[in-house]
């Protein structure tokens, strides 16, 4: 019998020690722990060109995983290796916040703490993309502006992300009153037209309070639903299995109550959040940017996009605004998307 | 914090220990273990092992007489328990929790079918266990840390429903649902649901008829 578990115990010795790290697919999840909170990092996809891209989530409150979702993420993981991490005090992420303590800044460390973890683990020669969508452009634009951070990443792509909170509630008025006469004019769902571009006359724009702001999102979101129905946005693709799995491994609940603490529920970061503008800073972005946006978001109108493309101090510059798309061109127009994202990476990775 | 957590899984054995040597003469008097699937969230696989004993019992029999002459009977028994359990669930992609809490149960039994319904609170406390973990400190130096994790303190609220089985190699089923409330999780309190269902066995030699 010892014999046997002798001559076991090579075997299984051997063939572990003959096994080597499949690259070309990554399926990998750690945690990071920086200044009291652990948050989860989740790595999926195609190692053999050593190009990583970190997705940075929206909300704030939302999840990093969550985002695994759909055709785009499933497309992107066969070339490249895709990086989604829960940020502070949301999704997954676990720890022990004072609400006060968490500000911008922090979470532009929490997102280097991140990307010192992915070259201690997978090499100094990995290459890095940024990919912020929503409030994920706020945070990876507070990335890239703190110390030289930026040097440590090869390009930048902002989704429909913010630079700048009070621009966004000035423009994004002016378009619900534009594209709202013109749907009314198609005679698109034109009652609930008629009441948004009636509340939106009515907006003080230079008064904003917290009600006002939240009112102003929600209707943001309501009018993609009407321009669902008209057939104005594309439609997502069909949920698959593999959506389905994602979906399984998150937890709603978790998700709802630690995200409401960080933002929602949490004043100072809320304020923080809704009065923050690097619009006189972004001069000082110089690496490679990529700007994607839904011509009818409006969460983050695409004027905000234009306004970065313009300001950040290089000429390595691109702007797509994607037709049939609104907050989430990945989701609306996934195929356009991954040809837009691969393209741009594969001319600097 | 270790030294709450051995007290906590000692306190569990206590009442392990003192349920098998409880003495009664009602049928439903005497201690049970139950052993729990856990869903954690529904879906979330884990297991959970129970045990409990009976603090106080009352049987109430009430007679009620309709128009047409007829009288029913309905007898019930109120108890109050006390309740350790320990258990686990696997979160894939993210954690396993671990949790240890006691319970002050109010459980009614209606002696005529055997069906009960219960409530109960108690404190108790949760261990999350991560998978692989870095921490990067301020000088940005990087460790891994083995078995790291979080430690809450975790009150819960049960809510349970079952019924009692004769002739069979348990003692009743269950299935209750659980509310743990996670204190201190990031900046504020979060809930924890888990659905369990289980069965009941039995310590005495006076079992269920």
């Amino acid at each position: 019998m010892n014999k046997i578990i002798t001559v076991l115990i090579i075997l299984v010795s051997l063939f572990s020690s003959c096994k080597k790290e499949d690259i070309s697919s990554i399926a990998d999840d750690f945690r990071v722990r920086h200044d009291n909170a652990d948050m989860p990092v989740y790595v999926y996809g195609n190692g053999t060109e050593k190009v990583f891209i970190i997705f940075i989530h929206g909300g704030p409150g939302d999840s990093g995983y969550a985002n695994r979702e759909g055709k785009a993420a499933a497309e992107l993981e066969k070339k490249y290796v895709m990086v989604y991490w829960d940020q502070r005090g949301q999704g997954l992420s676990e720890g022990k916040i004072d609400s006060e303590d968490i500000t911008i800044d922090l979470m532009a460390e929490d997102l280097h703490a991140v990307v010192q973890v992915l070259k201690h683990k997978y090499g100094n020669d990995i290459k890095i993309f940024l990919l912020g969508h929503s409030w994920g452009g706020t945070l990876g634009t507070a990335y890239l502006l703190k110390n030289n951070y930026q040097s440590e990443v090869r390009a930048w792509i902002e989704v429909d992300g913010s630079h700048d909170f009070p621009k966004i509630n000035r423009d994004v008025i002016n378009m619900f009153i534009d594209v709202g006469n013109e749907q009314i004019n198609l005679n698109h769902n034109k009652r609930n037209w008629q009441d948004i571009v009636s509340w939106a006359e009515h907006v003080d724009t230079l008064n904003l309070n917290r009600e006002a702001i939240i009112d102003i999102n929600y209707k943001a979101h309501l009018v993609e639903k009407y321009l669902l129905e008209d057939n104005v946005l594309q439609k997502e693709d069909e949920k698959t299995m593999r959506d389905l799995a994602v979906s399984y491994s998150q937890n709603t609940i978790t998700r709802i109550f630690s995200g409401y603490y960080t933002f929602m529920g949490n004043d100072s970061f809320f304020d923080e959040v809704v009065n923050n503008s690097f619009t006189h800073e972004l001069h000082n972005i110089t690496i490679p940017c990529l700007f994607l946006w839904g011509k009818y978001d409006f969460v983050v109108p695409s004027s905000l996009g234009y306004d970065a493309f313009n300001r950040v101090n290089t000429s390595d510059k691109e702007i797509l605004i994607f037709d049939k798309s609104a907050h989430s061109p990945m989701l609306n127009q996934a195929n356009e998307f991954v040809d837009a994202v691969s393209s741009f990476i594969e001319d600097h990775k | 914090m270790k030294k709450v957590i051995v007290i906590s899984v000692l306190l569990l054995f206590f009442v392990l220990g003192y349920s098998q040597i409880h003495d009664s003469t009602s049928v439903f008097r005497t201690g049970s273990y139950t052993l729990s699937y856990v869903g954690n969230n529904l879906v979330k696989p884990g297991l959970k092992f129970g045990t409990n004993i009976i603090l106080s019992e009352k049987t109430l029999v009430k007679t009620k007489k309709r128009k047409s002459s007829k009288t029913i009977t309905n007898a019930f028994t109120r108890q109050l328990m006390l309740a350790g359990n320990i258990g686990f669930f696997w979160h894939p992609k993210s954690h396993i929790g671990a949790f240890n809490y006691y319970e002050l149960t109010y459980r009614k039994i209606n002696l005529k079918n055997g069906k009960y319904s219960k409530i109960g609170f108690g404190p108790g406390l949760y261990r999350s266990f991560y998978p692989e973990t870095y921490q990067v400190d301020d000088n940005g130096d990087i460790a891994k840390i083995p078995f790291a994790g979080r430690i809450y303190l975790s009150p819960v609220l049960t809510f349970g429903s079952g019924k009692f089985v004769k002739d069979s190699f348990f003692k009743y089923r269950t299935f209750t649902t659980t509310l743990l409330f996670l204190f201190d999780y990031n900046s504020g309190v979060v809930p924890l649901l888990n659905f369990e269902i289980g069965l009941g066995f039995d310590f005495s030699k006076n079992k269920t008829k």
